[in-house]
């Protein structure tokens, strides 16, 4: 078998692997703020996939840019979007019952 | 640049190699354009998440997880198949390029069925957003929001798949006609860039959707 | 010369790109960039009419406090009709679809873009996305305004929602293809020699203009999506009824239209930076400035959204953020400013057409990039946000900016799009005429808006009528500034003498390619030696250049 073709099985044994893990991790109580932690095995199997299937470091020296380009501005919108729910301040309203209407 | 590459080069290249790597940096930066494209799909779910925690999370609890988890393996493993398909073309063997295409395009398939199946056992249990909604009560609202998300999500993930499903036939269909060979193969890592982006979006979709609930 | 090419080998046919095919199915099927950029230039001519028609309606209605149109319903079908069109159907595409398509290759001394196929492709994209959104503003329109809030758009809006929304969101996918060949085109197909600090200043706005395209574009996208559900369903994303979050909207809708505002103006920033070197015959000042303040205006431009949301009900630490990040951006663009009365000093400065709309765009843009740090400041933009000051602002930037620098684009390369030279005087004429009706029509609004009048209100206090009638009086003229280029310059491609192929004199590798160019551009390859604004010392002898 040659380099490229073991190096794909690794990859698909690793990502297997740790799919089976975040599956088993999300049986663990974990309190509702630290749920999204279990994102933390799926980041890593993206990582992996854009890695050896990807080719993203073999490949033409622009893609990496844009990949990298990509995630940075996935940052962007993410951390500053949830920058307002986060931090603001919520006035407390007696809870409605839902319309009648549809 | 020898003679059977020419007719692939079109006039604005100067040669295979430059068009080649262009292709696939063309490639890369609709795929930076994708991730856009959900990741604000992902702000709608951290803003729901955040204003309505438990009937988010009593919705995702509804969520079949045996079939997200299959499909979560089926993708992994066809973009492990259509990078082995890759590799054999760059050997130059077309006949395992236009297998391995074949199984992906097969795989593919065998996760939209589960896909549709799964759809019918949401309806079928009331979980569409709209209409008579199997959670009543305080939860109700989040875990519409939560379904609202889950469909707009898994079917614009479906409408993926199916767009990558025709590209991989297509490639498949183009090699048994001799297209490709060892020196050029570029369409081939094109859909392949495609494909394997596809299943990146469904690695992370489905800790987001079936597992981060599940409480 | 600094640009040089080697001694041509004239291949068998060398047509014009005009003449190389003359059926229309040539025209519709064609894949030249240069026939492409034609066929989008005659779509957006007519959005724009269309959009301005709107506008004039409006500023119709305006002149009487109760509002000489009589219903409020009419009056908001009629200011959303004109910011989905102009928005996304004239401003968006305007210089990247028309002069970039034109021009870029040309200027990187490549024979067409990086992928042709995927550049027609995006006209037709265009087109569809706007008889959609045009289908549904004339069968009886869309009320919400050009921003859509929910649950306005989602709940209570009567009318063509889903259509409108459905061409936008074709139409972005047109914008999308765009600024991936443009970006792919600029990294890949530079001539030899021609390194990142000898690009023309317009390629690398394009650049920049190309990666909001390609980033800020998918999240409109994702948004329409989500408010085309939410209208069809009622689930309650954008509800706060039914415990989702009207502001998600606006923070997803903002994510991509304010970075939308610097596609629309990076363009234009680009031309003056191309025009005010030539008509200077000067060195632009500080190109390595200008040059990354495009790029830093594209990146923090990414970075201030909530700028539009200060009283919305947004978080106040997420409002001062904001604040913070706006008021840097405004620097890059003051940069450029500078750079340009720089390169304007001790200048040769003609006076040609391009050059007054280009001098014009100076002025009128500072206005407006000023008065957007009135509105950047939390406690002032209380008091403004949502009056007339706000209308007053964006379109100093957009209408005195980049319209101005869109004519001024467009009359600076006319010669090498059509072959002919347009009249002179008339254009200089047209140039005065619009600067003078723009102010007339957009300054009193920033008293208006001052003092308190809302905007998208069909009707208003009496003692606001003085102001408006000025600025529909400003209109009229306007209009007209506008159908003058539209006559002369169609009965140039005509009548008009034929041009040479550098008539400015200029320097760029667009201008070595005989006006108009064949359909391939260049014959060889150029090499290129020199940076683009290499000028002789002003005070030096003017030797034919």
């Amino acid at each position: 078998m040659t380099r490229q073709h073991r190096g794909n099985l690794i990859c698909w044994l690793a990502l297997v692997a740790l799919g089976l893990l975040e599956f088993g991790m999300s049986f663990a109580p974990l309190p509702h703020g630290l749920r999204p932690l279990l994102l933390v095995p799926a980041i890593v199997m993206a990582v992996l996939v854009a890695l050896a299937y990807m080719r993203l470091l073999s490949g033409p020296e622009l893609g990496r840019g844009f990949a990298i380009a990509g995630l940075f501005w996935l940052a962007i919108l993410l951390g500053l979007s949830i920058m307002d729910p986060l931090t603001r301040a919520v006035y407390a309203v007696p809870p409605m019952p839902p319309p009648a209407s549809k | 640049m020898s003679d059977e590459i020419a007719p692939h080069v079109h006039f604005q290249y100067a040669d295979a190699r430059h068009q080649s790597d262009t292709a696939l940096a063309g490639m890369w930066l609709f795929l930076a354009s994708e991730v856009l494209f959900f990741g604000g799909l992902i702000v709608a779910w951290m803003f729901c998440r955040h204003w309505q925690p438990d009937g988010f999370d009593a919705g995702a609890r509804e969520t079949v997880l045996w079939i997200g988890t299959i499909n979560l393996i089926l993708l992994v493993t066809s973009s492990f198949v259509y990078s082995t398909g890759v590799a054999f073309i760059e050997a130059g063997d077309v006949r395992r390029l236009v297998q391995c295409c074949l199984i992906t395009a097969c795989i593919g398939v065998l996760f939209l069925g589960l896909k549709f199946l799964e759809w019918y056992l949401d309806l079928s249990e009331h979980l569409f957003p709209a209409g008579p909604f199997k959670i009543t009560g305080g939860e109700a609202g989040g875990a519409r929001l939560f379904w609202s998300f889950y469909f707009v999500a898994t079917g614009l993930h479906a409408v993926h798949m199916i767009v990558g499903i025709a590209l991989v036939g297509w490639v498949a269909w183009q090699a048994r006609h001799r297209t490709y060979s060892a020196n050029w193969y570029t369409p081939v890592e094109a859909v392949g860039l495609y494909w394997s982006f596809v299943d990146i979006v469904w690695i992370v979709l489905y800790p987001v959707i079936y597992l981060v609930g599940r409480t | 010369m600094s640009q040089t090419m080697q001694a041509p080998v004239l291949p068998q046919q060398m047509t014009s790109y005009l003449t190389d095919g003359t059926s229309l199915r040539s025209w519709l099927l064609t894949t030249d960039h240069k026939r492409i950029a034609v066929l989008y230039m005659l779509s957006i001519t007519a959005f724009f009419f269309l959009g301005g028609s709107a506008a004039a309606l409006i500023r119709y209605n305006l002149l009487v406090p109760e509002g000489a149109i009589q219903s409020a319903e009419t009056y908001n079908r009629l200011f959303t009709m004109h910011g989905v069109i102009m928005v996304w159907f004239f401003l968006v595409p305007a210089v990247p679809v028309t002069l970039g398509n034109f021009i870029v290759p040309l200027m990187l001394g490549a024979r067409d873009l990086a992928f042709p196929k995927i550049n027609l492709l995006s006209w037709y994209l265009f087109m569809i996305g706007g008889v959609c959104a045009l289908y549904a503003l004339f069968a009886g329109g869309v009320d919400t305004g050009w921003t859509f809030y929910a649950p306005l758009s989602s709940n209570y809006a009567q009318g063509h929602v889903v259509a409108v929304v459905a061409g936008i969101f074709i139409s972005g996918f047109s914008t999308i293809a765009t600024g991936l060949n443009f970006i792919i085109t600029i990294h890949r197909l530079r001539a030899p020699g021609l390194t990142w600090y000898r690009l023309p200043v317009f390629i690398w706005s394009l650049y920049a203009t190309s990666v909001i395209f390609v980033l800020a574009t998918p999240v409109l996208a994702i948004t329409l999506l989500l408010l085309t559900f939410e209208r069809l369903f009622h689930v309650g994303v954008f509800d706060p009824r039914l415990g989702g979050d009207p502001l998600l909207f606006q923070h997803l809708f903002w994510f991509y239209s304010h970075p939308a505002v610097y596609i629309m103006i990076l363009p234009g920033l680009g031309v003056v930076s191309e025009i005010v070197p030539v008509f200077s015959r000067k060195q632009l000042f500080g190109y390595k400035f200008v040059v990354w303040s495009s790029i830093a205006i594209a990146v923090i431009g990414f970075f201030v959204w909530g700028h539009h949301m200060f009283v919305s009900g947004q978080s106040l630490f997420a409002s001062i953020a904001f604040s913070l990040l706006s008021f840097l951006v405004a620097v890059p663009s003051a940069i450029k400013v500078f750079n340009w009365l720089g390169t304007l000093h001790k200048g040769r400065i003609r006076f040609d057409a391009p050059m007054i709309y280009a001098l014009g765009f100076i002025g009128l843009f500072t206005t407006g990039g000023l008065t957007g740090l009135f509105l950047a400041a939390l406690a002032a933009d209380v008091h403004l946000h949502d009056t007339y000051f706000v209308i007053a602002h964006f379109h100093y930037i957009m209408v005195g900016g980049m319209v101005s620098a869109y004519f001024a684009a467009l009359h600076y390369w006319w010669p090498k799009i059509s072959g002919r030279r347009y009249p002179e005087m008339i254009a200089r004429a047209s140039a005065l005429l619009m600067f003078l009706g723009f102010n007339l029509t957009f300054f009193p609004q920033f008293i208006l808006g001052y003092l308190g009048m809302p905007r998208r209100y069909h009707a208003y206090p009496p003692e606001f009528q003085v102001l408006n009638v000025l600025s529909s009086a400003g209109a009229t003229i306007l209009a007209a500034a506008y159908l003058m280029p539209l006559f002369y310059l169609t009965y140039s491609v005509f009548r008009g003498p034929r041009a040479p192929a550098n008539p400015w004199a200029a320097i760029g590798l667009e201008w070595q390619t005989p006006s108009p160019p064949f359909t391939k551009n260049f014959a060889v390859t150029p090499i290129v030696t020199e940076g683009p604004y290499a000028y002789p010392d002003p005070g030096s002898d003017l030797a034919d250049v």
